[in-house]
């Protein structure tokens, strides 16, 4: 990245990129206030101040600092800019939970982290004792960072021309996909509206189902993002049958290719069909269904209980959502492995979800076979293509230094978590659970109530909230910015 | 008729040179002045150095009002604006080399038609067909079909074991009652012989039989071949030819290709999902007996040589392999080379020009075949209404010496020539021809 050096580094472009996040992010505050005076929840003031505090910095870094800039953005500043925006917004995003006074400062940004990175992990024991209006500003944090902060500044900056793709690919999982549009700001408002329309959907089909609007609306904004966060520590657990119906669809839906859905709506079939990991997604969510279920029948319950659990646990592990609801009656070994294997598999490249993602295992696999057969063939030479259209070799060097570092942040986070006190295999699927976005450990707790994170030391926090933020900006975006290539201050 | 070919590459050389044997008007269009002057002192035709991307260049060569107009250039986009250019100028007909097979689909077809592009040739992609008809159709060397199956002509080795060697085509009729074919030609030694019922068989003998599909148990009976299945093919030389070869085997048979260019493998396999590629010289039988040449039942050898192609091809005969292909360029080497044992040559050339040859044979011809090893053609006639083939019995017609029918088709029906047969309109003949006497024969049926 020549240009990365060359040029001196932008910094009014990114303050005011992410002032004009801020700002958003202030206009969504206020709304809630408006939501917390008319509903009387008691947490008005909380959101007066968080809305003020960060209308100001927001403005400040728009109008002030950011006033004269540039439209144009280079690999540098982009990588800056997705590190800043996603930090600052965190920052902001904790500020009503400190102000309404239920969390102290590192709780408060563990549940903002975790809710942007759409992990959902919670410090928060009891939501239903929260302010609705809270409640629903939680679910909202995952719902704007589902489709990606970064994304959501290219959507409303159509003119930020030069550096968009970059941005574009610094979050949105580079995984060389197609773009919907020509222009990059019309894919990706094409993204964000298939996104919304998914999510109207479901709160539609919930009301349809005899939900509260309120339960709809967050139900549906944890779902869509694969976030995890629930309204009650119960769970799922008191959902009716429909409820569950709805969520196990929306979740499987989740982990599916953002530009998949855009093809399946707007009839192009064939890209639908021939989409190699759709196809793998599909087929994994099958196969582990199948597994559990079997698993826990032959440990001793009834099958419908099994089914049930199964189809439920393996959509909300291989779309990364992190929903949880009661366990039959006995727990099964094998299921705890085929989970901490999903775990990292992850959703589709291009979805919501977290994880390794399916299309780099796709390729590591691949390539892998053509390893052994290089054994027997030296010379052969071959390429690795998923649907039909080749992985350029630096493409896939890239996937193995991305799967690497993964399996490096989990091991590492992991052990951290060890030497704060968990035992090995727990601290293991913790990391695992954090990094792939999942959240709430379905290992962690035999019990099978809903995991808290409230009770872990200070280090583990911090630990937990770098590894959600590596695993939602996908390693490399965070890791460029500690690069020397990537120096701010130098020329 | 009056033919301008443009391009004087190995195509356009070749195409040049026989069509003037066929008493055709050739002019030749070429930007490289140095080999046309070649071409015009050892044929009878005219040269036009210069570009035929330009009007005035095609103008100057009669474009306006030509029968034909062949544009084979080694370049598609060339060959394609050239035909397009040489119809709105006035030729009536025009056919243009590709080298993509993509535009041979229906749909693409139309649409360079509408542009001006009657007819679109792709030498390798007919060349990797013949492979791929050869590897199903193990016993023959050659075959060709006629009316989409209905008759095929067949090129046979006779074997050591045939159980007609040294006998007459007389007693081989008497023998076998049920075999139901017509022996149109033989080859031996490079010559080529119209048989008749005295000629008597010999060893090694290159047979060419026309009969229906259904005749070929007993055909492989009487030629002494044995069967043999096809699961391993090796290929040598990522060339078009090669490439297009693999497309259209690979996944039915393990195929393994061969080429010694790095770049070119990386582009192949990107194109080919399920061959093994393998980045190598051919010439070195090292790599090739280390990828399994043994083991292999078909090599097919397609590199830019012709003598790599016999080489590699005769090792791939001594280390066992069943079926051999080879393809050679040089027509002077066809001969020797199926005398030294390989089972079939391929030429990119004669292909191309058994092709072309259809659009030449005074209208009536459906489909041509120029066979290797001699310069014989058979060609598929259909007959004219008011031609005198349909005025008297098959007995009676004149047939020029040289020339003789291999089958007729009727319909769905298919008959073998019989003396007092008489063909009627809208029936297809099979001709077997030598081309002095192709433009008499040609006349009878149109």
């Amino acid at each position: 990245m020549r240009t990365a050096v060359n040029h001196r580094f932008n910094f009014a472009i990114v303050s005011r990129l992410s002032g004009q996040l801020l700002i958003v992010l202030a206009a969504i505050l206020a709304s809630l206030l408006a939501l917390s005076l008319w509903a009387d929840d008691g947490a008005a003031m909380a959101f007066a101040f968080s809305a003020a505090v960060v209308a100001v910095v927001g403005s400040l870094l728009r109008f002030g600092f950011g006033r004269h800039a540039a439209t144009e953005l280079r690999g540098r500043e982009s990588f800056w800019m997705t590190s800043v925006v996603w930090l600052l917004a965190m920052l902001c995003g904790s500020l009503p939970y400190m102000f309404y006074g239920a969390e102290g400062f590192t709780n408060a940004l563990f549940e903002s982290v975790s809710g942007f990175t759409t992990t959902g992990s919670s410090v928060i024991a009891r939501p239903e004792q929260l302010p609705p209006s809270l409640q629903l500003w939680r679910c909202a944090t995952q719902w704007l960072g589902g489709l990606g902060l970064v994304l959501l500044i290219v959507a409303i900056n159509p003119r930020l021309a030069s550096g968009s793709l970059q941005l574009y690919d610094a979050e949105f999982s580079g995984t060389q996909q197609r773009k919907l549009h020509p222009h990059i700001a019309v894919s990706v408002s094409r993204m964000w509206r298939i996104y919304a329309a998914v999510t109207v959907a479901m709160v539609v089909a919930l009301r349809l189902g005899g939900e509260s609007l309120f339960q709809s609306v967050c139900l549906a904004m944890s779902t869509v993002s694969t976030g995890g966060f629930l309204t009650s520590s119960s769970g799922l657990a008191g959902a009716n049958a429909s409820t569950m119906t709805i969520v196990i669809v929306f979740m499987f839906l989740s982990g599916v290719n953002v530009a998949m859905i855009y093809n399946f709506v707007t009839f192009k079939w064939r890209r639908f069909w021939h989409n190699e990991e759709l196809l793998v997604y599909t087929m994994l969510f099958v196969v582990a269904t199948a597994l559990c279920t079997t698993a826990f029948v032959a440990d001793g319950n009834t099958l419908e209980d099994s089914a049930r659990f199964s189809v439920f646990h393996v959509a909300s592990t291989v779309s990364t959502c992190g929903f949880f609801i009661a366990r039959p009656a006995h727990w099964s070994f094998l299921v705890s492995v085929v989970t901490f294997l999903l775990m990292f598999i992850g959703a589709s490249s291009g979805s919501t979800g977290g994880g390794l993602k399916i299309r780099r295992l796709l390729t590591l696999v691949k390539y892998m076979r053509n390893y052994v057969t290089r054994m027997i063939h030296p010379n052969v030479v071959f390429s690795i293509k998923i649907d039909h259209e080749t992985v350029p070799a630096e493409y896939v060097n890239k996937i193995f230094a991305f799967a690497f570092l993964y399996i490096s942040f989990v091991i590492g986070g992991g052990f951290v978590l060890t030497l704060c006190g968990s035992n090995i295999p727990e601290a293991l699927s913790m990391a695992a659970a954090n990094m792939a976005n999942l959240g709430p450990s379905p290992l962690m707790d035999a019990a099978g109530s809903m995991p808290v994170y409230s009770v872990l030391p200070l280090p583990a926090k911090l630990t937990l909230m770098v590894l959600m933020l590596a695993g939602r900006l996908e390693i490399f975006a965070l890791l460029a910015i500690f690069s020397p290539a990537y120096n701010i201050f130098r020329r | 008729m009056n033919i301008i070919i443009a391009g004087d590459g190995e195509v356009g050389f070749y195409l040049a040179k026989s069509l003037t044997e066929l008493d055709n008007n050739i002019t030749v269009v070429d930007p490289h002045s140095e080999l046309l002057k070649q071409l015009e002192s050892e044929t009878d035709l005219l040269t036009i150095a210069g570009d035929s991307t330009s009007p005035r260049v095609l103008q100057d060569a009669g474009t306006a009002g030509c029968d034909l107009f062949l544009a084979v250039l080694h370049d598609e986009p060339i060959n394609l604006v050239t035909a397009i250019l040489a119809k709105k100028l006035g030729a009536k007909r025009t056919v243009a080399r590709i080298t993509n097979a993509e535009l041979l689909s229906p749909k693409h077809r139309d649409t360079f038609r509408d542009l001006g592009v009657d007819e679109m040739v792709c030498p390798e992609r007919i060349a990797a067909k013949e492979i791929t008809n050869l590897l199903n159709n193990t016993m023959a060397t050659e075959f060709f079909d006629f009316s989409g199956g209905l008759l095929t002509m067949y090129l046979i080795r006779l074997e050591a074991d045939s159980p007609v060697i040294s006998r007459s085509v007389r007693e081989l009729t008497q023998t076998y009652a049920d075999l139901q074919v017509r022996i149109v030609a033989i080859l031996r030694n490079g010559e080529t012989i119209i048989p008749h019922s005295d000629t008597v068989f010999q060893q090694g003998d290159l047979a060419y039989i026309i009969g229906r599909a259904n005749q070929l148990d007993i055909i492989k009976q009487v030629a002494g071949k044995h069967d043999v299945s096809i699961r391993n093919v090796m290929i040598a030389g990522g060339g078009r030819i090669g490439r297009h070869a693999a497309t259209a085997i690979e996944g039915k048979v393990r195929t393994t290709l061969i080429e010694q260019d790095r770049q070119r493998c990386v582009e192949l396999s990107s194109v080919l999902d399920k061959t093994l590629i393998i980045n190598g010289d051919a010439t070195n039988i090292e790599l090739l007996k280390e990828e399994g040449l043994q083991r292999t039942d078909a090599f097919i050898a397609v590199t830019d040589s012709s003598e790599t192609n016999v080489l590699t091809c005769l090792h791939a005969k001594r280390l066992g392999v069943q079926r051999t292909i080879a393809l050679v360029e040089n027509t002077g080497f066809i001969t020797i080379s199926q005398d030294i044992g390989i089972d079939t040559i391929i030429n990119k050339k004669l292909i191309t020009a058994s092709y072309i040859a259809r659009f030449i044979v005074k209208g009536t011809a459906v489909s041509s075949k120029w066979l290797s090893g001699t310069n014989a053609e058979v060609i598929e006639f259909s007959v004219g209404r008011w031609s005198p083939a349909t005025r008297r019995p098959i007995g009676e017609l004149e047939m020029p010496n040289g020339s003789t029918i291999g089958g007729i088709i009727r319909g769905r029906e298919t008959m073998l020539p019989s003396k007092d047969l008489q063909l009627r309109a809208k029936d297809k003949v099979v001709v077997f021809t030598l081309p002095s006497v192709m433009d008499k024969a040609a006349r009878i049926f149109s």
